[in-house]
């Protein structure tokens, strides 16, 4: 009865079972996995979105996703069936129950997506009084392989502050608070809390007083500890001021809570460059007071010390990846890493940032408006403070699951150019001087766009404007254009003003495409280097490119094709687009004579225990160019000094309306006399709201500002109390600057 | 009548390999890489254990006629809930619970709610036709939530004379705790309750639980100390209120100060509305600290211990080609032993290393028992066998006592000790009678087949009677509730593992029977085809399981291709089986063949099964990285079915799963290759055989039932080696066997392959002797 021949076949059919097997598992060893794409769901949500067949935004009455803000969650709720869709009109578009299904997953994720602060997949507009998703971003699934990623174990390296701009004492940080209690500060207590209107921000005193809501206070001051430093002691007061026992001792790198809020001690010492500062008395090497590691429910973790002010800026842990300038360092070789940053201006510079600009949106613009602060040390060329709001919560994008790009997830604005607006002139007044030796610095002080376009023609082209523009607005005239006809254009470009602008401003002549853009770059280098010399060995340059350094400032003459568009590059709109950072060490450079190319890494310590520094060439002599350069560098010098010094007092541009709906000039404050600086407003078509921005400096503090569409424009100049325009709408870059000095003056007091 | 030609029959030799040298050299390398693989790495683990918080569950007070929300939460006053999960894979409001009168019942939320066979669709569908409102849950109930960010499953517990509802983690989640050299938890370990608390920029680690306190308890945070080996949580007071009960208690009335909470290891204690233990794997043993990993090592030499006595003294427990089955299936059973022995230190699965060693114990304790010839009229032999066993039985007792007592001899009393092992006595006892039982009904079959008179009715009685059992027995198991497994009182009982060897042997034996029908035998063939088809048909249809139903229908076809010399039926029904497989897997829907064949629009579609799919891929992809290798949660859930050999390519690298791959081969086609030979060696020309032998149809029947067998599960180890790693192969939901950490693994490696291909190996001596 056995067919032997079947179970032979079997045996055979076996040995090719296993060799078919083995041939798929080698095949699959090849193939790379991919992320998810769907470009037809994407198309078609796009789709039923621009037809209301689907409602994502604010609800009137529950019945869509709400949207109240971008990252906060939102709420998905009864849509239509799928019987109830009108089909898209377009045929290419496939569309049916399970595909509408499919439409409903996505949906969902890309919501619960946003919901985490994880990527703003939706294009908002304010339609109606609420906002509505008025397009879907085609969002890939993009995944990488997490067994491929450097282990998480291994991201050790401490970041640190400055050694060499610390000042002594003790920080004390709580959410949105860095308080400096330093001895040698002003014997004052400084409030902080509800009664004061303010629930956060950066003070420095001697003491403090925190104020509860239910009237309780905490007082903190310094102490000596018996083992040297300083030691904080805590007096808790209940509402009636009485003493709620003898107080309290907390060390460094200790945390108490009060009033449901904790707060951590953190020793602040100067020192010199690789003398790397600690996160309290934790004795680890793993503890920087800038970032550091530690496990979080099991992980380990990078900690923020600062917070959101610096997640933006030095990259954050999200999906398994880590971006930005930690994901750059070296850790096979590097111990720890010292940057140029001083917490309390790199935190205080994010709070008072946002808070200039949250006061403006009751005019929404359909996510958080955005804005930018860099502080540069103008005898070192050391970056101080480089803030760009929004900034990260890092707990949002570490606690949920994200399904989509990191790459979502943004660089600071403070790395990104913007629209120089009138600030440009600094730069226009300065290159005359250097060019020729004498320049309309009267410009300066009323922000005169007239004579700026006359100056500039003349550095650009070597020959005087000498056509009529309207008045006012200094628009082009038809003479002007004829004018440019003969004498501009990217050929009559003088190669001087071409030389100065990139070797002494680091300015390009050209409109730059973004550094990671498909397209090759115009310009190169894209990006302003903040690591040079033999310390960039230590870390990967393409992670810098891509996360921290900050684009190329562009000055485009040379793609000025009309009066038109060079009269608008003249006055820093269109592509006439700066970083805050350039901008602020392009005023270093019209006040002091010298180039600057701004650094932030001060030192690293090798692990050979090797202790490197950063930022050599940061500040340096100008290239010889041209004869007489010298001489008339010391003219421009005293020559921009004067002109924009005139510019914060009465007479200039640089005011704010006070709270008090007083008119302020940044510089008749006390301590101020020796200051300058420089306003600007960079205009938007068909937009009441303006850049507003500015650039200031006090004593060696180089300050720039730039908020977006925060200004509100000159009807609020004529009514100043008017209901519609608040005191915040006006200057609102003035205004922030003028909190930024009094930080640095309490900063400064006492040293 | 279909016209069926049969092929001559021609017996194999023997073959020559089946005695030689290169046979005991490969089993000699398996064996060698088995003990390598197993001693390199408990070794290792032992040095990497950590401690561990776990949460456990979640609780929640809640009075009759109150209703309590569950989920992530939100940051919207609509989206905030009653009990916060800690996992963020839950929606934010993902499902409700309400008490009404004695009974409790679920809403879904933003998630899916699976109770049983109920599902509730998620709020926003819930108008879709069909579905219900609420569901009731009551103790002991197990339920899903499914969201588009993940799932998770819970099981209820409802304390008697109490408002509480307990929400039990099927997948705890783990924090490990870190400890300094001295074995201190110096720093101390913060950890937080609140829905969303913030990491303090201090250098103690901390564990942030997403967690509301019930009334009347204001303490948010705690430190844990992990001194004395025992997890003690210490309120951590407010600045202000520290003070004040300092001062208080100076006065008259001195406020208590905040117990700390102890707990020991494996204890529990509820923290909030979470419900927490310790794990903690160094214990005292003989007045000094001891790893219990390292006793890991000792278990397996137990087990290896208790294999080779069972193997080598208990009756005639033989295959074809011994020694290189022994081996091939020795390195199965370790590389699941050092899987699951990780496992352990990885939970929410740390028993699973138990559970193996005590489900292989039983299996070849079962394996031994079913060899005793019971149809053997020789009294000696059988007395010889049952004295054997019984020395035997001693032995098998002191060793599971080792394996299955805790490691903690000093905290467990001799009650303890008598208590487990009388446990293990009546499980012994028990493993005992079903194997008797089940081998006086093998044998009782086989005599039947052997001495049965085929006539028609004969035939219809054989074939219909297991066609009802099997229609019965799945359709019972629909009724109560179960899909591919039925669960009585006494355990659950997996149906596949179950239906296979019946729907091999009822096939084997009938077409077996069919063959001396002559004129009729293709009609028989044909019905017993379509009777076939019909039960795995309807075992498809009532528990929508495409795994189970294919191997069943592999194995009705591998019966049938066996068990006849005609040609026409067996391709007749390949055929079908290959057009309906595919048809069923067009219609089913199902998310496992769209992942393999539908586009990365399919991919978006059912997220969490291709994240899941490609992790597991990307793992293999970085293997051999060992311990080093980070397994997700979501991924380690699976090393008891499809994705194993993910972890076998990804923890132990490609050139063991090279070897492992080739083992299996080894082992299936060796198996298959010695059974026939042997079958063919022992076969004495001109005894009883003449193309038609009477006196063969058992052998015959046990030949083609033990053939059918290895083709099937050597279909299904080539299928689920090749579905996690290759795309195009659609996953099963099966078992690698027996590596997979699984009952079901072991059930059917060990007994229902082995048991069967050992009865087939050895029948003719059984029956020699008697």
């Amino acid at each position: 009865m056995i067919n032997w021949a079947r179970y032979r076949t079997c045996g055979a059919a076996l040995v090719l079972l296993w060799l078919a097997a083995g041939a798929f598992i080698l095949q699959s060893l090849t193939r790379a996995e991919e992320g998810f794409e769907d470009p037809n769901t994407a198309a078609l949500i796009n789709d039923l979105i621009s037809r209301n067949q689907v409602v994502i935004g604010q609800a009137a009455s529950g019945r869509a996703l709400v949207v109240t803000r971008p990252g906060a969650p939102l709420d998905a709720d009864s849509p239509p069936t799928f019987d109830d869709i009108q089909p898209p009109d377009n045929p290419d578009l496939v569309f049916n129950r399970r595909i509408w299904e499919r439409c409903l997953t996505l949906l969902q994720q890309y919501t619960a997506a946003a919901n985490w602060g994880l990527a703003e997949p939706f294009d908002l507009a304010l339609q109606d009084s609420r906002y509505r998703a008025v397009s879907l971003k085609p969002i890939n699934f993009r995944y990488v392989n997490p067994y491929e990623l450097p282990r998480t174990e291994e991201m050790t390296v401490p970041i640190t502050s400055s050694a060499r701009n610390a000042r002594e004492g003790l920080r004390v940080l709580s959410q949105g608070v860095l308080l400096l209690l330093r001895p040698d500060a002003p014997d004052r207590e400084a409030p902080l809390g509800p009664a004061q209107g303010d629930s956060e921000g950066v003070l420095v005193a001697r003491r403090a007083v925190l104020h509860a809501a239910d009237g309780s206070r905490l007082r903190l001051s310094l102490g000596e500890a018996a083992q040297g430093g300083f030691v904080l002691l805590v007096q808790p007061f209940d509402a009636k001021d009485e003493a709620r026992g003898p107080g309290r001792q907390v060390g460094a790198g200790e945390y108490f809570l009060w009033n449901g809020r904790s707060f951590t001690v953190v020793a602040a010492k100067r020192g010199a460059p690789g003398q790397t500062q600690r996160a309290g008395g934790a004795g680890s090497p793993q503890f920087g007071d800038i970032i550091f590691s530690k496990a979080v429910n099991g992980r380990p973790t990078r900690i923020h010390i600062l917070g959101e002010s610096t997640t933006n800026l030095l990259g954050v842990r999200a999906r398994g990846r880590t971006s930005f300038f930690d994901d750059a360092i070296r850790r096979d070789s590097v111990s720890d890493v010292s940057l140029t940053l001083v917490p309390e201006l790199q935190a205080g510079s994010y709070y008072l940032l946002r808070k200039a600009l949250e006061p403006v949106e009751i005019h929404p613009m359909g996510r958080p408006r955005r804005g930018a602060v860099t502080i540069l040390d103008a005898r070192t060329g050391a970056i101080l403070a480089n803030a760009g709001y929004p900034g990260f919560e890092n707990r949002w994008i570490q606690g949920r699951r994200a399904l989509i790009s990191d790459v979502d997830l943004g660089r600071s604005p403070a790395q990104e150019r913007h629209m120089a607006g009138s600030t440009v002139k600094v730069l226009t007044v300065a290159a005359g001087y250097l060019l020729f030796g004498n320049a309309h610095a009267e410009l300066l002080p009323p922000s005169d766009n007239y004579l700026a376009i006359q100056q500039a023609f003349l550095n650009v082209y070597g020959e005087e404007l000498g056509a009529p523009l309207e008045q006012p607005g200094a628009g082009v005239t038809p003479e002007a254009n004829r004018r440019f006809a003969e004498a501009g254009g990217r050929g009559k470009v003088k190669q001087n003003f071409l030389d100065l602008l990139e070797q002494v401003f680091y300015v390009t002549p050209l409109v730059c495409r973004p550094c990671n853009s498909q397209s090759p770059p115009q310009c190169r280098p894209c990006h302003e280097s903040l690591v040079r010399g033999n310390i960039a060995s230590f870390f990967d340059e393409r992670h810098l490119i891509d996360g921290l350094y900050p684009d190329r400032s562009q000055f485009p003459v040379l793609s000025a094709s009309s009066m038109s568009a060079f009269r608008n590059y003249a006055l820093g709109g269109e592509e006439s687009r700066f970083t805050t950072m350039r901008l602020a060490a392009v005023l270093g450079t019209a006040s002091d004579g010298k180039v600057i190319s701004p650094f932030i890494v001060e030192a690293l310590r090798t692990k050979e225990g090797h202790t490197l520094e950063g930022g050599g060439d940061a500040v340096k002599d100008f290239p010889p160019l041209a004869n007489g350069l010298d001489s008339r560098r010391n003219t421009m010098i005293s020559g921009m000094r004067e002109a924009l010094r005139k510019v914060l007092i009465p007479g200039g541009t640089g005011w704010f309306i006070e709270d008090d709906d007083s008119r302020q000039h940044l510089g008749t404050k006390p301590g101020r006399e020796g200051d300058y600086g420089k306003s600007g407003t960079a205009t938007y078509e068909n937009d009441r709201f303006q850049d507003s921005l500015f650039v200031y400096r006090h004593g060696d503090y180089l300050v720039a500002v730039w908020l977006e569409r925060a200004d509100g424009g000159a009807p609020v100049e004529s009514a100043v109390a008017e209901v519609l325009h608040k005191k915040f709408e006006r200057h609102p870059a003035h205004r922030l600057t003028d909190r930024l000095v009094r930080l640095i003056e309490t900063l400064e007091e006492g040293q | 009548m279909p016209n069926d030609a049969g092929s001559e029959p021609s017996a194999p030799l023997q073959d020559p390999s089946d005695s030689g040298a290169s046979l005991y050299i490969l089993g000699g390398l398996f064996l060698l890489l088995a003990a390598y693989l197993v001693l390199t790495n408990f070794w290792r683990m032992a040095d990497r254990v950590p401690d561990a918080v776990v949460l456990t569950g979640f609780v929640t007070e809640l009075p009759p006629g109150q209703q309590r929300s569950f989920g992530y939460g939100g940051d919207g006053q609509d989206q905030s809930v009653d009990v916060p999960f800690q996992s963020p894979e839950m929606s934010n409001v993902s499902f409700r619970i309400s008490r009404e009168g004695a009974g409790y019942l679920i809403k879904a939320d933003d998630d899916e709610v699976v109770v049983r066979r109920g599902r509730i669709l998620p709020g926003r569908e819930r108008l879709a036709p069909g579905s219900p409102e609420a569901l009731e849950l009551s103790d002991g109930d197990r339920f899903e939530a499914r969201g588009t960010l993940g799932r998770a499953s819970f099981t209820v517990s409802i304390p008697e004379d109490s408002n509480e509802l307990r929400l039990r983690l099927a997948r705890p989640l783990f924090y490990d705790i870190r400890r300094d050299a001295n074995g201190q938890n110096r720093d101390q370990t913060r950890l937080v309750f609140g829905p969303a608390p913030e990491p303090l920029p201090v250098a103690h680690d901390e564990l942030l639980f997403r967690s509301h306190f019930r009334e009347g308890r204001p303490v948010r945070s705690y430190r844990i100390s992990t001194l004395d080996n025992h997890l003690r949580l210490f309120a951590e007071g407010e600045l202000g209120d520290e003070v004040t009960a300092q001062a208080a208690a100076q006065g008259s009335q001195p406020p208590p100060p905040p117990a700390p909470i102890n707990l020991r290891p494996g204890d529990e204690a509820i923290v909030g509305t979470n419900i927490i233990s310790y794990g903690h794997h160094v214990r005292p043993f003989l007045g000094t600290q001891v790893n219990v990993v390292r006793l890991f090592a000792f278990k397996l030499v137990a087990a290896i211990l208790l294999a080779g006595v069972a193997l080598l003294v208990g009756p005639h427990v033989r295959w074809p080609r011994g020694f290189l089955i022994y081996s091939c299936a020795g390195l199965f059973v370790s590389i699941s032993l050092v899987l699951s022995g990780r496992d352990a230190l990885f939970p929410p699965h740390s028993g699973r290393f138990s559970e193996y060693l005590t489900i292989l114990y039983y299996c070849v304790l079962f394996l031994c028992m079913l060899r005793i010839p019971l149809s053997s009229g020789e009294e000696t032999s059988s007395r010889s066998d049952y004295l054997r066993l019984l020395a035997l039985y001693p032995i098998f007792f002191v060793i599971y006592l080792l394996i299955s007592l805790p490691f903690a001899p000093t905290s467990y009393g001799l009650w303890d000790v008598f208590r487990a092992g009388v446990k293990v006595l009546f499980q012994c006892v028990g493993a005992l009678a079903f194997a008797l039982a089940t081998n006086w009904v093998a044998h009782r079959a086989l005599r039947r087949i052997n001495e049965a008179e085929w006539s028609p009715s004969l035939m219809w009685r054989w074939i219909l009677s297991p066609l009802v059992a099997i229609l019965v027995l799945v359709f019972a198991t629909w009724m109560a509730g179960g899909q591919e497994a039925l669960t009585l009182g006494i355990g659950r009982i997996h149906l596949p593992t179950l239906l296979l060897p019946v729907v091999i042997i009822w096939v084997s034996a009938a077409a077996r029977a069919a063959g001396e029908a002559e004129e009729m035998t293709g009609w028989w063939l044909l019905i017993i085809s379509l009777f076939g088809l019909m039960a795995v048909g309807f075992y498809r249809f009532f528990s929508d399981d495409n795994g189970g139903a294919s191997l069943l229908a592999a194995g009705l076809f591998f019966a049938l291709f066996l068990s006849t010399r005609r040609r026409l039926v067996p391709a007749l029904l390949a055929l079908v089986l290959v057009v309906g497989g595919f048809g069923v897997a067009w219609l089913s829907r199902s998310p496992r063949f769209g992942l393999a064949w539908g586009g990365p629009e399919v991919g978006v579609l059912y997220f969490d099964q291709a994240k899941n799919l490609r992790l597991a891929r990307d793992m293999a992809r970085e293997g051999g990285r060992g311990l080093d290798l980070l397994i997700p949660a979501e991924v380690r859930s699976n090393i008891h079915n499809d994705l194993i050999a993910a972890f076998v390519a990804g923890y132990f690298g490609w050139l063991v799963f090279a070897f492992v791959f080739f083992a299996f081969f080894a082992f299936y086609y060796h198996l298959f290759d010695g059974l026939k030979t042997s079958y063919a060696s022992r076969f004495v020309p001109g005894d009883d055989y003449d193309g038609e032998g009477y006196f063969d149809r058992a052998r015959e029947t046990l030949l083609a039932a033990g053939g059918s067998l290895i083709l099937t599960f050597a279909l299904q180890a080539a299928w689920v080696m090749t579905a996690s790693l290759q795309k195009i192969v659609p996953l099963t939901g099966l078992d690698l066997q027996p590596i997979s950490v699984s009952t079901i693994s072991v059930l059917s490696f060990i007994v229902i392959l082995l048991g069967t291909v050992t009865l087939a190996h050895t029948y003719r001596e059984a029956e020699v002797n008697t």
